[in-house]
């Protein structure tokens, strides 16, 4: 027996009785290991996010001869603590449809050919150069943050031009505007860990066992982990208006209508302040009282008193509150108690269901201001937390700014010192960034479908890692194949084709997740890195990469902003040597690692808003660090759990317990609003007589365009349906399973009857998932938008259910 | 029998009283892969275990009879003794136990019931219980069956079963003590206590959509399962070749409810005492730095 | 040529407790690893079964030592004639096993 295979056994035998010594058998580390080289298998494991949702879950990506061949979840991570869902074990799939994009598409009459690289780019670089404002760039909150980044400076930076706004508009732009309004800052002061230590959770409007399983998880399975200490499962409280998986686990169901979420939070405000059973001492330390202006509202409003606070909400009681929101008198009380009662940590949780609202900005500032009020903020399970459905778009779209009227850090284009502050970090000459606000989302597409020679000065969008084909609310009026206007030239980056790149006029094949180095950011302000494990197929290459040969195109063909004042291009990278790499040629892409170079360069634009980043090799060690992430005097890095509060947050000013140190009164104070119920822009009547929701089921994600090609997926959810309520069913006489035309006053759409379906709505009302691309709910969903945010609001229209007459109505 | 003790030489009581501590010992450490070591000369036991006593996956379980080929154990040996066996930790439960001295336990030599001692100590230690003899054929079938229910080997499997009710209730009746349907049984949590099932666990299509096309056309090829174990050397107990990362309990899937793949000596009951893991599938490896292999150049 | 990782317990009283780990960390054959409470993790390397059953032996004779526990067993020979390396027992083999016979009850 040679020397090292006895010191290897001895040392073996050494972990073993240490650890039974020690009572430490259930530790992996403490388990005696063999070397994987002795194991017959060439596979490789490696760490990053996973594609899929808001969450941020890490994942461990196991690769073998150049394919992703398994994926477990990544036990180091605090996130999800080594679970996943059935999407996230099932991620590594996602690269292998048989029908990836692997070639450049352009059309040619009714058909798509194939083309070269080379004259893909030259074609989109050449359909700028005609008009360079008339286009606009479509992104996404599934971008990495160098991605974004690359797509912002290109826009703002080089072309001078606005037009550039993310799916994300659709997703948490109210979300956004909550925070802003409240505190002066976007994001959320808490993080995933108040999930391990609240007492009560309450869902407004969302569904987490099936959108957020794993943050889900976190509070229900508390009993079996004893995580926190905390081994009571917290009492769970799900608001909605149709019952879901949620509310299957959840303690209660408390059922509203829609629109309900906004009188619920004003009657629990007006018990807390009539009954004086608010925070006193927390509302006279660290709040003001605000409201909209009469006219031309904005996210500042103007300042209140404390009884005028009190004269407003006064009409809010807890019977007026029960008619608006169909919430029983008790509930709301029940709901008021808790709040008052300083012993218990409460945390909201929410998403789509007061993002995707007419009056989203509002009811957000609204349940801030219920914690805020009753002081449930700023310790371990009191937080107010707004969730994100995309891996990235807190990291990508809200802090790199990919938004019409933002540039990053937290910045404004319309303010001329944050113009000033971009010009320099980008070497620009000054006056470049145009100061006028672009086009968000939905006038994006408006001025899209609208003819060149009409109002429409859109003529070219280029989208990049989303479908807004299928997404898009009041798809006929938005984006419509059949009525796109003469001269328009619509740009597709994807890895799948979509209900977008059949209307595309040139598709590029995109490289994703771990096919391409990356950088996300979820909800919790987790920055979250990763390396490319694999080849994209065929000719598919990275959307960075794209934005950035066809910038040094447009260089090529004399556009002057493609330039810095030096007369260097604007993605100018230097090897070791000071020599210039060319990464806008494919072949020398990779020659470095250009997402940290640009990750190094965006970072000088976060410690404005106080979300420093540390720097890129911090992220490559870590699963991820939570921003503001401040380097500690013995080199280290330390992340941030809880902001604005003192010991946790390091930019809150000695002496103060809490400090909103980017409070818009300039006083650290944050904002308590109040906003007056306003009813829903549509409402069901004699001839649309049904409510429509849509939404999202726990097996696919997004438009279904990565996960509807997963077998176990598609086997556990194979189409979207239409949940009805039986007594509606029975009344219209409906059979489970049958196909019927679900029609607004925009359009219609054919889907199967689900009675007693996954979820429950209640009489009256109807529930569509929107991920099927064959089934497109949003030919019906409403274009009314929160008029601060711009979001659309997809959890409510009229509708109703027509049968079919046609034979195959019987199938 | 008690009187036997004292009637012996003091140093023949050391040596049985030796070779009975060392019969517990061997029961740790012996019989790994190639059965427990026997002589032609000793009586071969039939097995202790009998079905009532087995946990409840051991359906399709394939015993294999020594007592055919041997002479009949003595008397002594097989006498009954159920009423005074101290109770096992099983298998879930020896995670989470202490290791140490039964209740039985007698801090000296002097103290030992010889006979009746011996007599409780061999019912679990005995090494000529009958060991099982995995079919090769039983094993291709179930690794088959199995891959046919996850995308690749480490995954959770897929629902095979139609489901009306959702809630872990429903799931734990059978699967949390891995009930026998029938033919069927329920495979065993190879995982803790998690409340939503269906957070993993891909259903059936539902009912009304039973009959929509759900094939997908994909290129995917999942990691395979392992088909057999690297080994230290010749003879030594296989490592496990798979992590054990959401499949802690053994048992789940080596205690029978798989022909083919049950543990060929399932009197032991410490599996990873001998069974070691691999540094890099039970992520000990934590970042793989060594792709990063493209330095950083700013220009400036 | 036997290695073992074992975990002694060790006697409730202090002192013993301490002189009997000065004994213990005085045999070469022994590297003593961590000490929990009174749980005392060892790894035991001789190079035959006759010393590692001397030692074990020596072990569980010290009045400090209360109980010995298996954590660990790792023990090679040579291959047999069929190429198979085979296992043996550091403290006894299974030909020493005491059969209780009618021999043995008589006398």
């Amino acid at each position: 027996m040679d020397a090292d295979r006895r010191a290897f056994l001895k040392s073996s035998a050494m972990a073993a009785a240490s650890a039974a010594a020690l009572g430490q058998n259930q530790s992996a580390t403490a388990l005696p290991v063999v070397d994987g080289g002795t194991l017959d298998s060439s596979i490789r494991w490696n760490k990053a996010p996973c594609r899929f949702c808001g969450t941020g879950c890490h994942v461990q990506v196991g690769v073998e001869q150049g394919k992703v061949v398994a994926v477990a979840g990544d036990r180091h991570a605090e996130v999800n603590k080594g679970l996943l869902c059935v999407k996230g074990y099932h991620v590594g799939a996602i690269l292998y449809g048989n029908d990836r994009l692997t070639q450049p598409l352009l059309r040619q009459g009714d058909q798509h050919v194939e083309i070269t690289w080379e004259e893909a780019i030259d074609v989109v670089a050449r359909r700028i150069m005609r008009a360079p404002e008339k286009f606009a760039f479509y992104g996404s909150g599934q971008w990495t943050i160098p991605e974004g980044y690359a797509a912002q400076k290109f826009m703002k930076g080089g072309l001078g031009n606005n037009h550039i706004d993310p799916n994300a508009r659709l997703c948490m732009a109210s979300a956004v505007t909550g925070f802003i309004a409240t505190y002066g800052v976007d994001e959320p002061a808490g993080c995933y860990d108040d999930l391990d230590a609240c007492d009560v959770l309450i869902c407004w409007g969302n569904n987490p066992a099936e959108n957020h399983p794993v943050l889900f998880s976190r509070v229900i399975d508390r009993p079996a982990h004893g995580v926190g200490g905390r081994e009571k499962a917290a009492r769970v409280i799900d608001i909605g208006t149709r019952r879901t998986r949620t509310s299957e686990l959840a303690s209660e169901f408390v059922l509203m209508k829609p629109h309900g979420d906004v009188p619920l939070a004003l009657g629990i405000m007006h018990l807390l302040v009539v009954e004086n059973r608010y925070d006193a001492a927390f509302v006279q330390q660290h709040c003001n009282f605000r409201s909209p202006q009469e006219s031309n509202p904005t996210l500042q409003g103007e300042s209140i008193s404390f009884d005028e606070f009190q004269r407003r909400i006064a009409k809010y009681t807890p019977a007026h509150a029960s008619e608006l929101s169909g919430v029983p008198e008790d509930k709301i009380r029940e709901l008021a108690a808790l709040f008052a009662d300083r012993r218990l940590r409460i945390t909201s949780l929410w998403c789509m269901g007061m993002n995707q609202h007419t009056m989203g900005t509002a009811v957000n500032s609204l349940v801030h201001g219920v914690h805020l009020l009753s002081g449930h903020f700023g310790k371990p399970g009191d937080a107010p937390t707004s969730l994100t459905g995309q891996p990235s778009a807190c990291g990508t779209v809200r802090e790199v700014g990919t938004l019409a009227h933002a540039l990053p850090g937290g910045r404004l284009v319309a303010n001329p010192e944050h113009r000033t502050q971009c010009e320099q970090i980008w070497n620009l000459p000054a006056g470049r960034i145009n100061p006028t606000p672009g086009y968000d989302t939905v006038q994006m597409f408006k001025q899209f479908m609208a003819p060149n020679d009409g109002a429409g000065d859109v003529d070219t969008i280029f989208v990049q890692v989303t479908n807004p084909g299928q997404t898009l609310p009041n798809l006929n009026a938005l984006l419509n194949r059949d009525q796109v206007p003469k001269d328009k030239f619509l740009i597709v980056a994807d890895v799948y084709p979509t209900a977008t790149t059949r209307i595309a006029d040139l598709i590029l094949p995109a490289a994703m997740w771990v096919e391409k180095n990356g950088i996300f950011g979820n909800s919790e302000r987790r920055t979250q890195q990763w390396f490319k494990m694999v080849d994209p197929p065929g000719q598919a290459r990275d959307d960075c990469w794209m934005t950035i040969a066809i910038a040094h195109r447009l260089m090529e063909l004399g556009h002057e902003g493609m330039q810095d004042k030096d007369g260097r291009f604007i993605f100018h990278v230097e090897n070791e040597f000071g020599d210039e790499v060319p990464i806008w040629q494919w072949d020398h892409y990779y020659d470095l690692n250009v997402d940290k170079y640009l990750f190094e360069e965006y970072r000088q634009f976060t410690t404005l808003k106080h979300k420093n980043l540390a720097p890129y090799d911090e992220y490559v060690a870590a699963r991820g660090l939570r921003w503001p992430v401040v380097e500690q005097a013995d080199g280290s890095w330390r992340e941030t759990r809880f902001r604005f509060v003192a010991g946790e947050d390091p930019f809150v000013a000695n002496g103060k317990p809490v400090d909103f140190y980017h409070s818009t009164t300039q006083d650290g104070r944050a904002q308590i609003w109040f906003h007056d119920y306003q009813p829903p822009p549509e409402t069901p009547d004699d001839e649309y007589p049904l409510w429509l929701c849509t939404g999202r089921v726990l097996e696919h994600w997004h438009t279904g365009s990565m996960t509807s090609r997963i077998s176990q997926l598609k086997r556990a959810m194979p189409t979207a349906y239409v949940e009805v309520h039986p007594d509606d069913a029975d009344a219209m006489n409906l059979r489970q399973g049958e196909v019927v035309v679900i029609e607004s006053r925009r359009g219609a759409a054919e889907l199967p009857i689900w009675i007693n379906g996954r979820g429950a709505p209640p009489r009256g009302s109807i529930f569509v998932p929107f991920f099927d691309e064959t089934k497109l709910i949003n030919l019906v969903t409403l274009d009314a938008t929160d008029p601060f945010s711009k979001q659309p609001d997809f959890k409510k229209c009229a509708a109703r259910i027509r049968r079919k007459t046609s034979p195959e109505a019987t199938e | 029998m008690n009187r036997v003790g004292s009637h012996l030489p003091h140093r023949t009581v050391a040596v049985i009283a030796c070779g009975v501590i060392g019969l517990a010992i061997v029961g740790l450490i012996v019989g790994v892969n190639n059965g427990v070591p026997r002589h032609d000369d000793e009586p071969a036991a039939t097995a202790l275990l009998d079905e009532a006593t087995a946990d409840g996956l051991s359906s399709d379980v394939q015993r294999v009879d020594h007592a055919a080929n041997t002479p009949r154990p003595a008397s002594s040996l097989v006498a009954s003794h159920t009423e005074t066996v101290i109770p096992a930790a099983s298998y879930a439960e020896m995670r989470r136990l202490e290791t140490g001295p039964t209740s039985q336990w007698k801090p000296s030599l002097e103290q030992l019931h010889l006979e009746s001692d011996f007599q409780r100590c061999i019912t679990c230690h005995n090494p000529h219980t009958a060991e099982i003899t995995p079919n090769p054929t039983d094993k291709l079938r179930s690794l088959a069956t199995r891959a046919s229910r996850r995308a690749f080997n480490g995954a959770p499997p897929v629902i095979p079963h139609a489901i009306e009710q959702t809630n872990d209730a429903a799931c734990y009746a059978c699967h949390g003590h891995g009930a026998k349907i029938g033919e069927r049984v329920a495979n065993r949590m190879s995982h803790g206590f998690l409340v939503n099932c269906l957070q993993c666990h891909g259903a059936p299509p539902p009912t009304p959509f039973a009959d929509v096309n759900t094939a997908v056309s994909s290129s995917f090829v999942g990691l395979p399962a392992p088909v057999s174990a690297p080994r230290a050397f010749p003879d030594a107990p296989p490592v496990v070749p798979h992590s054990t990362w959401m499949r802690e309990q053994c048992l789940s899937c080596h205690g029978g409810a798989w022909p083919g793949l049950e543990v060929t000596h399932r009197w032991r009951a410490n599996c990873q005492q001998c069974h070691a893991l691999s540094a890099s599938s039970e992520q000990g490896v934590t970042v793989d730095s060594s792709i990063n292999r493209h330095s950083l150049a700013v220009g400036k | 040529m036997p290695v073992s990782g074992l975990v002694l317990s060790l006697s409730e009283d202090s002192q013993l407790r301490d002189d009997t780990c000065a004994l213990i960390e005085n045999e070469p054959r022994i590297t003593v690893g961590v000490c929990e409470h009174n749980r005392l993790a060892i790894v035991l390397d001789t190079q035959s079964k006759h010393e590692d059953q001397q030692v074990w032996d020596w072990l569980a004779s010290l009045a400090g030592v209360s109980m010995i526990q298996v954590a660990f067993v790792g023990f090679e020979s040579p291959p047999d004639r069929h190429g198979n390396a085979s296992l043996e027992c550091p403290v006894t083999r299974p030909t020493s096993l005491p059969r209780p016979s009618a021999d043995d009850t008589e006398r």
